[in-house]
């Protein structure tokens, strides 16, 4: 079976510390449970969490829905984009099975960015990484003001952007997480093609902005 | 303690030969050691000793199970011979302590794979793996007992999951009946401590994916409306040299039976004055009018092959005769030619006639989009002749059970990533050469059957493009077919059977995870 993978990076600096960490909680968990619901998505829904502060980590390997369990997660430190990017770039390599005539290879990953802030390390060179590997959609979030949206809309297409990153945005922005995984289901099982553009995705809830 | 454990400690009491006033001057938490104890000592005579056990008692509630209902008297066979034990060592471990009365609650060995793992403690929570609606779960404590030193652990409101803990063993065990988040409590005592602790502890039961598919009727009012399933069977008599018939089948998915968005394979099946036609066609779900397009390719194929082949049918015959006698590269090249101005030029008049409706329509023709299986066949007195042409992917392919013959009759077009095929209607696939490129010949002396598949089947029944040329592969699609399958779905293949359209079409609602396109397949046999 083809499997969707879905890569969360999420940001938990110091900056995030409060309602922001506890709404990106909540939001995991309300992603979760109501993918539960699409049998699509529990059918073939893989999800990772990858976290960074002052370095990334995964913090959850790529696991079947089924088995997925939300992570506790804390806010502390500086923002590593950068290093998540490179992180990413490698779990994309080891994690995601390529086709080939002798098997077949799992849909390219979907993958959505969460930050507050601006990258504190090198984030050109984990891009640069990231580009080598063959990915789906990628939608970035910049959560409140001092996200810098210029840096993620060089590694996404799709930028959008919360005007604070507070519980009820960031809710939102979950919600939206999950109708285009669900989206993405329904897609690939339509088209049978992967998924390439933003017009793809449903449209954003009115607390998330497009950034164009 | 409930009855069953306080059997069980009875049993274990027996065997150590505890004194009686020393029994009684047991607490509950010094029984439940000497349980421990014995039970992690004396592992495999016990697993002996329950089978015994188990067995008793299974005659006890259950003579029926058992062949020796009539000799009340024999000795229980040795457990080696026990029947049930598909799973044995998962029966002593798991079972013994749960004596029911009903006979209906008897664990019947589950067919499930359970659901197995353990209690843990990640960043000071609690975490039960998750389960899943009608599947059994086991999942094991004990690993957290040691690593704490916590003791005497039970859990509160296990039951509304439809679970228990089986104390003795440590274990969570049972059959999750809904899904949902739920909240159970496990108690337990620290080291030295009288009182219990509690911890919340949340539990997660996912449903049965097939039960969150809920098909919704496609609405006869959309353009181009199509029937969700469809399904034919062709009896030809033994009246020509021909006899073999044909049945097809069609049925929606359940990706567009869950938004009520219509069914866009299609097929068709003609047999006339000795010619089979066969076609399946798979509508791209991302084009909007694509379920048209299939049908439009499916029926024009049979309409521009019949009228070409009362056209040209008897110098075809001799053209294929002359394949058969001269296996020469001009002879085939001859009967190649004839096939292009037939299937090809059949192919060809499709596309026309998508277009003409695409224009009336005011559409592209690529909201048609459509892959394309088609074949020819006829009986001669050398053997079977099958002309085939195929754009886009799903797979057909002439299998021979009996001498373990297969010939795929083209390759399916998938890029780089599977799944981006091409589509009848693309401009580049109507070009001469790419038409002729696409066309088979083959004459084969017999066949168990001739094959045609949308994606929809292939996908699930094939997985890869290189296991659609291995035999083993069709072996194992004919036995499904034939009945070899959990759905106790079954297609007859003997002559003249009506029914095979039906059983083919109730068995294409196969389940497979992940895997719910539509499905079509039409075969000769």
């Amino acid at each position: 079976m083809r499997r969707l993978p879905v890569y969360l990076l999420l940001d938990t600096s110091g900056s995030m510390m409060g309602e922001a960490i506890e709404a990106v909680k909540n939001g995991m968990q309300e992603l979760v449970a109501s993918l539960r619901k699409d049998p699509y998505a529990l059918e073939t829904a893989y999800l990772s969490v990858i976290t960074f502060d002052t370095s990334a980590k995964q913090i959850i390997p790529l696991t079947e829905l089924a088995a997925f369990q939300t992570p506790d997660i804390k806010a502390s430190g500086a923002t590593a984009l950068g290093d998540a990017l490179s992180l990413l770039a490698q779990k994309i390599e080891t994690e995601v099975t390529k086709s080939s005539p002798e098997v077949k290879g799992d849909w390219k990953p979907l993958i959505f960015i969460m930050t507050d802030g601006g990258p504190t390390d090198n984030w050109e060179k984990g891009l640069k990484e990231l580009q080598t590997k063959k990915t789906g959609e990628i939608v970035a979030c910049a959560a409140g003001p001092s996200a810098k949206t210029e840096v993620l809309k060089k590694i996404s297409g799709t930028v959008v952007e919360l005007a604070t990153a507070d519980s009820k945005s960031i809710s939102a922005f979950f919600k939206w997480i999950s109708s285009s995984v669900s989206q993405a289901g329904i897609n690939l099982e339509k088209t049978g093609a992967d998924l390439s553009g933003p017009s793809e995705l449903p449209p954003p809830p009115p607390e998330v902005n497009l950034v164009v | 303690m409930n009855d069953s454990w306080n059997e069980l400690w009875s049993d274990i009491a027996d065997k150590l030969r505890v004194e009686p006033e020393r029994l009684a001057a047991l607490s509950d938490a010094d029984k439940e050691t000497i349980v421990d104890d014995f039970l992690s000592s004396n592992k495999d005579e016990i697993i002996a000793d329950i089978m015994n056990l188990w067995e008793e008692y299974l005659d006890k509630v259950a003579p029926a199970q058992s062949s020796d209902t009539e000799e009340p008297d024999v000795d229980p066979p040795a457990p080696d011979s026990i029947q049930l034990k598909p799973q044995p060592e998962a029966v002593p471990e798991t079972v013994p302590v749960i004596k029911q009365q009903s006979p209906p609650d008897i664990p019947t060995l589950p067919m499930q794979t359970p659901i197995t793992g353990e209690l843990m403690l990640r960043d000071k929570q609690l975490i039960l793996p998750n389960g899943k609606v009608s599947q059994p779960y086991l999942v094991d404590c004990d690993a957290i007992r040691l690593q704490t030193n916590i003791s005497d652990i039970h859990f509160l409101d296990l039951e509304k999951v439809g679970l228990k803990y089986d104390r003795p063993t440590r274990r969570i065990t049972g059959i999750p009946q809904a899904a949902g988040e739920f909240t159970v409590v496990m108690r337990y005592r620290k080291p030295n401590k009288q009182d219990y602790s509690s911890r919340k502890i949340t539990l997660i039961i996912n449903p049965d994916p097939r039960s969150l598919w809920n098909p919704i009727d496609t609405p006869r009012s959309i353009e181009y409306y199509k029937e969700d399933s469809d399904k034919l069977f062709v009896a030809v008599e033994a009246e020509a040299e021909a006899k073999k018939d044909m049945a097809a089948a069609s049925r929606r998915g359940r990706s567009h039976a869950q938004e009520g968005r219509p069914r866009d394979d299609d097929f068709a099946l003609h047999y006339e004055d000795g010619w089979y036609i066969m076609v399946v066609a798979d509508g791209a779900g991302s084009a909007r009018y694509s379920r048209k397009g299939s049908e439009i390719a499916c029926r024009k194929i049979v309409e521009n092959c019949r009228e070409q082949l009362a056209l040209s049918r008897e110098e075809f015959e001799r053209a294929i005769t002359a394949v058969h006698e001269e296996a020469s590269d001009a002879a085939n090249k001859a009967a190649g030619d004839i096939l292009y101005s037939i299937l090809g030029a059949a192919a060809f008049k499709a596309v026309a006639a998508i277009k003409e409706e695409a224009q009336l329509k005011g559409a592209a023709l690529k909201d048609y989009a459509t892959t394309l299986l088609a074949a020819i066949c006829r009986k001669f007195s050398f053997g079977w002749f099958v002309g085939s042409f195929w754009v886009g992917d799903g797979g057909m392919g002439i299998y021979c059970r009996e001498t373990n013959y297969l010939k795929v009759l083209g390759e399916p077009d998938g890029g780089e990533f599977a799944g981006q095929t091409r589509f009848l209607t693309m401009p580049e696939i109507i070009e001469p050469k790419e038409l002729y490129n696409r066309l088979r010949i083959h004459i084969v002396p017999d066949f168990t059957a001739l094959i045609l598949m949308t994606d929809g089947v292939t996908d699930p029944k094939f997985e890869t493009d290189a296991n659609l040329k291995r035999i083993e592969k069709w072996h194992a699609l004919w036995d499904d077919l034939a009945g070899k399958n959990d759905d106790g779905a079954r297609v007859d293949f003997t002559d003249n059977n009506r029914e095979s359209a039906p059983q083919l079409l109730r068995w294409l609602d196969f389940w497979s995870r992940g895997n719910h396109d539509d499905r079509t397949i039409a075969i000769l046999f």
